[in-house]
């Protein structure tokens, strides 16, 4: 195609092909960057080699001959079938992960950062070192995958790579991404060293040094760390409370998510359920409690869900102001039984008359006789409630209440 | 406008792609090219896409060949504007000479090869080899265009010395690459004694050779920075070898005239070489290249060389002996041609 075009070939012996992160958004920009390279490389890759020609004067990347439009265009061109399927599995197996931490803007300003870089070091290296080289035409997206996979290691340290040993071994391990990326760094850095000393391997390995520290050096100055110590702390919540047993991790990551964010209801939530698995603790009822308290302001029908959940393993109640919202909400989504149950147990819990309390007998009392048509019910706690709060501004309706459900039993 | 770089000044986005504007900048100062290394690339570009055309053996092949030196000679011709025409040679040679490099083309089988290189040193020198002769000598460095049979072949060829129109060219580079590389390994495997450099044959050659460099700065190691040493074996070595070489050359200019095949000539200085000035290395070194000559003559020539100088068997082999058989064989196909 060109006379001697860098191509980087990825991995040729150890193959990622995944990682231990969900993602929580489709990777739309990812996508889009394969398609854009494989759109461009598809019409391309034939013999064309008038058009061939003007491509690698015009658009591949010449550091010592240069338009500053071929730093980017270069980005999008490929030699051949393998150096555009090695680029395309780095990139679906990094990007996914770096666009779901960082949101498709940061993501595409990085790539394009990044890939940019990666040109421009591999052109200063040559310079330097190997001048004669500078008119060799660079092309391919590795520059800006290298910088992808910087952001992931600073990123996402804490999770682990998928690899394949070999393409035709059975087999996959698993390795933390903190030793497997800086191997994959240390392994180009040598290349490069290489490359200066005159053994050429055709790759443009200071182009993928270059991307890695513009990567990671980017992440630094974005303080990236915060959010990845975080991201760090609910990844090992998020896998460490499902399992059955070894959960102590996850308890401990969520309490330090907890320092920093105390009224996030999911956390609580999640600290409940693990707290009260095996038993029910008091620990687990505090973050239950904590948690429908905060889920009532956000969210309200999860409230009323987390604390059937609660009832369940607890039979308890939570203070009358919280308790009454709940009822109205469990006897709304037809859970009236529930909404009985625990307005009986508050009535009954001879906590302090205040307006609550109040409320909780006369919505007590209105699911008796409307809800379940228990006039006898209703009427006993309306006779509660005058004695209780005999001065209550609601004594009128109550009374009325009464008089007429006492007709309505004697006829 | 203020809003807009009130908003933009802070932003740590922006820092980067300031950032990115200054390494474009620094960037900039370090690729920027000179005229001069644009024609050689030019140069270069058109002198390869010739010998692609030349080595193609498909139609395919050679019509891109054509294409991309069309479009090389194009360039090249826009670029060397004002400085030389680069169809006549001439001129290309007193441009590439005042930058300090040597250009040269010439006809091989009908087409073109060519040569540029840097000038180490040029000067005269007379020698006996055993007709007397006074040749004019460039000692060349890093090739920037290498001559056809070695973009072929690689590293496989090894040229020592070669004829120029008018001079004798001596390649240092057919020898330096390997300096370098054995000075690499064994200053690293650190050799504490002699018997520590027999582990190869081209080792042990190169230590029979260099026996008071080597010991100076592997086993005695009187550089302890290891750039100063590898100069100073570098540059030593090429002194040991240099007579050998020129011997070679002197050779070669008295062939100049001659209408000897080139591969039949080569033999000839090369074995002109080993009889004068012999050593280890070399011979190993030219015994090893094989020669893939159609010419039966030369061919049995390089073979006999092969057989006698079985350098396997080290140390049956002597200076004496090297340079005796050279000569015996030399003398066998001059013989054989003029018969």
């Amino acid at each position: 195609m060109n006379r001697n075009a860098r191509i980087t070939p990825e991995g040729v012996k150890v193959i990622p092909v995944g990682t231990n992160l969900n993602l929580k958004n489709f990777p739309w920009a990812t996508i889009a960057l394969l398609f854009t390279n494989w759109i461009i490389f598809i019409p391309f890759s034939g013999n064309f080699y008038w058009i061939d020609f003007w491509i690698s004067q015009y658009l591949f990347s010449v550091p010592g001959d240069q338009y500053p439009w071929q730093l980017i265009t270069g980005m999008f061109f490929h030699a051949d079938l393998l150096h555009i399927l090695g680029n395309s599995l780095f990139l679906l197996v990094f990007g996914p992960s770096v666009e779901d931490k960082l949101g498709w803007k940061d993501y595409l300003f990085l790539y394009f950062l990044t890939g940019i870089s990666a040109n421009l070091i591999h052109g200063m290296m040559y310079g330097f070192f190997v001048r004669e080289e500078l008119f060799i035409p660079s092309l391919g997206a590795s520059g800006a995958i290298s910088g992808v996979m910087g952001v992931y290691l600073y990123r996402c340290y804490y999770s682990k790579i998928k690899l394949m040993i070999d393409l035709f071994l059975p087999f996959r391990i698993k390795l933390p991404a903190f030793i497997i990326l800086p191997l994959w760094f240390a392994r180009d850095f040598m290349g490069g060293i290489d490359s200066i000393r005159g053994i050429g391997q055709n790759v443009a390995f200071w182009a993928h040094v270059g991307g890695f520290v513009a990567g990671f050096g980017a992440c630094r100055y974005l303080h990236y760390e915060i959010q990845a110590r975080r991201e760090k702390l609910e990844f090992v919540a998020q896998t460490s409370l499902q399992q059955y047993g070894g959960y102590g991790e996850g308890i401990e990551a969520t309490k330090k998510l907890l320092e920093s964010d105390p009224e996030n209801p999911e956390l609580h939530l999640n600290l409940a359920r693990a707290e009260s698995r095996s038993w029910s603790s008091p620990k687990g009822r505090e973050h239950y409690e904590k948690a429908i308290k905060l889920l009532l302001e956000k969210d309200p029908e999860k409230a009323a869900e987390v604390y059937i959940e609660y009832w369940k393993k607890y039979f308890s109640i939570l203070e009358p102001s919280y308790q009454v919202r709940l009822s109205l909400l469990l006897s709304k989504m037809s859970n009236v039984n529930l909404a009985v149950q625990s307005l009986q147990t508050l009535v009954d819990s001879g906590r302090p008359l205040d307006i609550y309390m109040e409320q909780a007998h006369l919505n007590l009392a209105k699911i008796y006789d409307q809800g379940l048509g228990r006039a006898d019910l209703a009427q006993h706690v309306y006779e509660k409630f005058l004695k209780k709060f005999p001065g209550s501004k609601h004594r009128g309706f109550v009374e009325k209440m009464l008089h007429s459900n006492q007709k309505g039993v004697n006829s | 406008m203020r809003k807009i770089l009130r908003k933009i000044i802070p932003s740590k986005h922006a820092h980067l792609c300031f950032g990115l504007f200054a390494l474009y900048g620094i960037s900039l100062l370090i690729t920027h090219t000179s005229h001069f290394e644009k024609i050689v690339d030019g140069l270069k570009g058109y002198c390869y896409s010739d010998y692609k055309v030349r080595n193609s053996l498909f139609s395919e092949e050679r019509m891109e060949g054509e294409f991309y030196r069309e479009k090389y000679e194009e360039r090249l011709s826009s670029l060397a504007e004002g400085f030389f025409d680069y169809h006549d040679k001439k001129e290309v040679q007193a441009f590439f000479m005042s930058k300090g490099l040597l250009y040269d083309e010439w006809q091989e089988k009908n087409r073109n090869s060519y040569l540029l290189a840097q000038v180490i040193e040029k000067g005269r020198r007379k020698a006996e080899v055993p007709e007397e002769v006074i040749f004019d000598y460039l000692i060349l460095g890093d090739k920037k265009i290498v001559p056809f049979l070695e973009y072929k072949k690689g590293q496989q060829v090894r040229i020592f010395a070669s004829a120029g129109e008018k001079e004798v060219y001596i390649h240092k580079d057919s020898l330096e690459p390997l300096l370098l590389w054995y000075f690499e390994s064994l200053w690293v495997s650190k050799p504490k004694e002699p018997k520590h450099f027999y582990n190869d044959t081209l080792t042990y050659s190169l230590y029979r050779d260099l026996q008071d460099i080597c010991n100076h700065i592997f086993i005695k190691r009187f550089y302890l920075n290891k750039q100063n040493a590898q100069g100073y074996f570098v540059e030593e070595a090429f002194k040991v070898f240099l007579p050998t070489m020129f011997a070679m050359g002197a050779r070669m200019a008295v062939d100049q005239d001659s209408n000897f095949q080139s591969d039949y000539q080569y033999l000839r200085a090369c074995l002109t070489g080993l009889s004068l000035n012999p050593n280890y290395t070399m011979a190993y070194l030219i015994i090893r290249s094989s020669s893939n000559s159609y010419n039966p003559l030369v061919r049995k020539g390089w073979e006999e060389l092969r057989q006698r100088l079985d350098i396997t068997y080290s140390d049956e082999i002597t200076l004496d002996k090297i340079s005796k058989v050279s000569q015996e064989i030399f003398e066998k196909v001059k013989n054989s041609s003029t018969h």
